[in-house]
């Protein structure tokens, strides 16, 4: 509840914080761009997160560790899904139209519909421990194709994205990029704990359940 | 590189607060959910044990 609180305060404030900003380089200022970036970060956090737990489970067969890494590849891409329709609204203000077959544009949903593909096959695998094992290879190979998607594709053709804002910019309005990444990078920690501890659960009572029905 | 006008500016400063307040508005709820399943999960243990 205190995280909660903390993270809620944390955001609200970088929020209000963009919202005064002064334009970067080149843009229109507006207070989306201090929520569509950190959604997008958290989404990538979330997905690296979701490789290394599966990577884990991989490696310590922990029922947990797989909670965590279906947890936190759901939570990056609802986060995912909210970063792009932030930053199509951004573009209609920056660059005149919602969808500018942008490379990060197209980048993200190409992540999107890879990661929208891996649950379907997570749950299209019908015994359990392999759909845990397929799943940790799934989160592996996602977040490479995540990577591609969204950092080596726009390099590859060029984007109207600007570049290195995070680094370039003015101090302040670097200041208020990086509070709200580090606030939303808790948020993705915080929502896929909650999420984990629901599927442990789920899990938990199933078990009972088919226990106490032999 | 140009400042939006106010209107502009606290229409995408709405949105943005709209959907922080939805994401956080599903994290309580996603917290609810996974306490009252797990109050569930204790139930049915006990139940367990005592049979």
């Amino acid at each position: 509840m205190i995280f909660n609180v903390i993270v809620g305060i944390w955001i609200t404030l970088g929020l209000t914080l963009g919202f005064a900003m002064p334009p970067a380089e080149n843009l229109v200022a507006t207070p989306l761009a201090f929520l569509h970036v950190p959604m997008a970060f958290g989404m990538e956090m979330a997905l690296f997160g979701a490789a290394i737990y599966g990577g884990l489970w991989l490696k310590r067969r922990r029922s947990g560790d797989d909670a965590m890494s279906l947890a936190l590849a759901e939570t990056g891409f609802v986060f995912g899904i909210i970063a792009t329709i932030t930053g199509s609204l951004w573009a209609k203000l920056n660059w005149g139209a919602y969808w500018n077959w942008d490379p990060q544009q197209t980048g993200i949903v190409a992540t999107l519909l890879t990661y929208a593909a891996l649950f379907a096959l997570r749950s299209a695998a019908e015994d359990e421990e392999k759909s845990r094992d397929l799943w940790a290879v799934y989160a592996i190979f996602g977040f490479i194709a995540a990577i591609f998607w969204t950092f080596i594709f726009r390099r590859l053709m060029g984007s109207l994205h600007p570049e290195k804002t995070t680094v370039t910019s003015s101090g302040i309005f670097k200041f208020a990029l990086w509070f709200n990444i580090l606030g939303y990078t808790l948020l993705v920690v915080r929502i896929a704990q909650v999420r984990a501890r629901l599927e442990r659960a789920a899990r938990r009572l199933k078990e009972i359940t088919w226990n106490n029905s032999i | 590189m140009e400042q939006l006008n106010l209107t502009q500016n606290l229409h995408a400063y709405a949105v943005a607060l709209v959907t922080w307040l939805g994401v956080l508005f599903y994290l309580f709820r996603l917290e609810k959910m996974t306490r009252d399943l797990e109050r569930q999960v204790d139930s049915a243990t006990r139940r367990d044990d005592e049979k």
